[in-house]
């Protein structure tokens, strides 16, 4: 407990959030503590579920939630120049021409945009370095990136989430990762507190790579 | 090894492999990328200068570091493009068909290693790494440009590959230090990274490599690397060997701890799954568009086979693959670009064996299903290579690509009376491209630049950008002299404004545009005698 409380206080991120909205880091710290409890016991109370569904909506509600299938003047722009880049595509059949129309599927059908705004989302919130290192050296533009976490907490954080992947309930990272990384994934990233429903997660991460290396010496 | 291609099926799927291979990498090979960057015709034209006089650019015989621009790179590739020009003549396919031909070797390279993997359970495994490892965007996009690094790759892994059979082998040992030390002749990246390897493979593997049976070897692998390094060694204390110590990350401002941290960013950022799976090269020149340099349902595949490497990670096969994993981006990350796919290249090798360990567990659940479900991602996966790099890259990078001075080079044909000022303001260095074009005698080239590079070859590195051959200089446009003299100045769109254009009396005698309808080059007519009356010859430029 002493260790998971460590990280959290020394988290410029958790700072961060205490300044923007007292209530929220309040339940960030109680949140943070019912995973590394559900992590240690295997069992996933229905206080940390409560608790982990209202960070959720937190992360809902502070996200600017674009529509996936609107573009910006620079993707628009993009856009049409790359339309007239596909060669015409044809199959002739019994004397029958049909025309393939490959720059609409790949620029123009909405399921090609979607799928590609969910990659980037998703992408974006998987980035290690967007959590130690305020996503040096590839900070993406027109963001205000900032560091979340100490960057020599990468090493132990790696160490815990490799040393307990294989070992830990499937339950609980399905709960505790899998879902708010699917969830920003759809709704984006546009959030001035980055994606916070991921910190009791690293938090209990970088705990257990704490112990393994405290174990080892 | 030999085993592998006794059985007629094996060899049978190995041809096939091998000539998928070198369709994919050869199609239009001259084309796509379009264009003809400085990098590719510098070793193009060198390869052709040695060809023609044994002698390169600056007239120095055999040199054992290219000089080029200054960058003094290592001369592998360059000495492998020799045949090629010499069979095929001096055009770009010829100077990227050596990188083509490695790129196919390497899949074999790949297909060797993962069939001597103790825990990849599947005969089908190794056959489908060699296939997928062809169309892997990072692979392909190297294996068709007439860089260094695709051959640096392959002696790279080559010499990885025999160094890990030598675990079991004795006699393979002195092989794979021997091609790792050959690959420090191919690209910067293997001088750092393989003393690196060495050391770490010693440590790792001492129980086996310093027991009584090897210990000769290891005397005879010391004395090997020592007698094949002393080209490298001699000109270690000059400029040549270190020439890009400014692409470092700068210490002159920063403490060490801003330093450490500089440091493991860049080194994690090549372990960043959004740079690996999702994100192109942020350099336009490496990348391909849409692109990043693994297929992103590779992350997957990719996640299960870490997970495997790491729970067998006291097995050789694990060892050897971590080793690789750790070590292979710290030259990269040393620099200063963000992700460099072209420094960090080694790192294709064990990512794409942890990859195939991925796929080889998948197949674990369900083979029929699988192989179906890895048939219809093989083809998406080529259509989606298809799309970024045949339809998009040719039209979208054309420009970051030297697109334009094959076309230069043809008006300069067509201008035989003419003079041509090449503005070098912001244009990269011209002269190479245009004397690869115009495929101008080495010997006479030679000839026009300045002799005391030479006598200083390897401790003289400052590149000066004015060249005088043929009808032609490469140099800044001087305006108070250069509109008084009877030549076409070209240059980008910036470097005649209307304005100039006007009050000079230039006149625009062509345009050359990229496949985007941008405007690559320019070229003005002068007009001196026009422009003196306009002076009313006060301008001491003005001849009587």
């Amino acid at each position: 407990m002493f260790i998971l409380g460590f990280i959290i206080f020394t988290s410029f991120w958790f700072w961060k959030i205490l300044n923007y909205n007292l209530f929220l880091s309040f339940i960030l710290i109680l949140t943070t503590f019912t995973t590394y409890r559900n992590f240690n016991s295997r069992i996933i109370g229905v206080t940390g579920i409560l608790l982990f569904t209202i960070l959720l909506l937190f992360q809902v509600k502070f996200t600017e939630i674009s529509n996936l299938t609107t573009l910006n003047n620079n993707e628009i722009t993009i856009q049409q120049q790359r339309i007239n880049e596909y060669p015409q595509a044809k199959i002739t059949l019994f004397n029958k021409t049909i025309w393939v129309p490959i720059a609409n599927w790949f620029e123009l059908r909405k399921e090609s945009i979607v799928i590609n705004k969910i990659t980037e989302n998703f992408s974006e919130v998987i980035d290690l370095n967007l959590y130690f290192f305020a996503n040096h050296p590839r900070e993406r533009n027109g963001v205000g990136e900032f560091e979340k976490f100490h960057y020599l907490f990468v090493i132990l954080f790696l160490v815990g989430i490799f040393g307990s992947i294989n070992s830990c309930d499937k339950k609980w990272f399905a709960l505790y990762f899998l879902l708010p990384v699917f969830m920003i994934s759809f709704i984006g990233n546009k959030n001035p507190l980055g994606s916070f429903s991921l910190f009791p997660f690293i938090v209990v991460m970088i705990s257990a790579g704490v112990k393994r290396i405290l174990k080892f010496i | 090894m030999i085993k592998y291609l006794k059985k007629p099926l094996d060899m049978f799927f190995l041809f096939l492999i091998f000539f998928f291979g070198l369709y994919l990498y050869t199609y239009k090979l001259d084309k796509i990328p379009n264009g003809f960057y400085t990098d590719e015709a510098l070793p193009g034209y060198n390869a052709y200068s040695l060809l023609q006089t044994g002698k390169d650019e600056y007239g120095k015989w055999l040199p054992i570091a290219l000089r080029f621009y200054g960058s003094y790179n290592p001369p592998l590739y360059t000495l492998s493009v020799i045949p090629s020009i010499k069979l095929l003549g001096l055009n770009v396919f010829a100077v990227r068909l050596p990188a083509a031909i490695f790129g196919v070797f390497s899949a074999f390279v790949v297909f060797y290693f993962l069939k001597n993997l103790d825990y990849l359970k599947f005969k089908i495994s190794p056959y489908l790494g060699a296939l997928l490892f062809l169309i892997t965007p990072w692979h392909f996009f190297y294996s068709r440009i007439g860089y260094e690094v695709g051959l640096a790759f392959l002696l790279f892994s080559g010499g990885v590959l025999f160094c890990y059979l030598s675990l079991k082998n004795k006699y393979f040992l002195l092989l794979g230090l021997f091609i790792l030390s050959l690959s420090t002749y191919t690209a910067y990246t293997q001088r750092f990274l393989v003393p690196i390897f060495i050391v770490f493979f010693f440590i790792i593997f001492r129980k086996i490599l310093f027991c009584k049976n090897y210990r000769h070897l290891i005397y005879v692998g010391i004395f090997l690397l020592i007698i094949t390094q002393i080209l490298n060694l001699t000109i270690l204390p000059t400029p040549a060997f270190f020439p890009k110590s400014d692409l470092f990350s700068s210490s002159e401002s920063a403490g060490q701890i801003h330093l450490i941290r500089e440091f493991l960013s860049k080194y994690f950022g090549y372990f960043s799954l959004r740079s690996l799976f999702f994100l192109p090269d942020p350099d336009l020149q490496r990348s391909i568009p849409e692109l990043s340099v693994f297929y992103s349902w590779m992350l997957i595949p990719f996640i299960i086979g870490l997970l495997k490497v790491i729970a067998k990670k006291s097995e050789n096969s694990s060892k050897i693959i971590l080793l690789l994993f750790l070590v292979s981006p710290i030259p990269a990350a040393l620099t200063k670009d963000p992700f460099s796919t072209h420094r960090a290249l080694p790192l294709l090798l064990p990512f794409f064996l942890i990859i195939i360990t991925g796929i080889d567990q998948i197949l674990k659940k369900r083979v029929s299903l699988t192989l179906l479900a890895g048939f219809t991602v093989f083809s998406i996966s080529l259509i989606i290579l298809w799309r970024s790099y045949f339809v998009l890259l040719p039209n979208e990078r054309a420009d970051v690509w030297g697109y334009g001075f094959e076309q230069l080079a043809n008006e300069i044909i067509s201008r035989p009376k003419e003079h041509f000022l090449i503005d070098q303001t912001r244009i990269k260095p011209a002269y190479i491209s245009l004397a690869f074009f115009l495929k101008y005698p080495p010997e006479k080239f030679q000839q026009t630049v300045d002799p005391t590079i030479q006598k200083n070859y390897y401790t003289d590195s400052k590149f000066d950008n004015h060249y005088k051959f043929a009808n032609l200089e490469t140099k800044n446009v001087a305006w108070e002299e250069d509109i008084y003299e009877e030549q076409i100045i070209v240059g980008d769109i910036f470097t005649v404004s209307q304005q100039q254009a006007e009050e000079h009396i230039l006149s625009q005698v062509f345009e050359i545009k990229d496949p985007l309808g941008k405007i690559v080059f320019i070229g003005y007519k002068t007009n001196p005698l026009e422009k003196c009356k306009k002076v009313n010859f006060k301008s001491s430029q003005c001849k009587s």
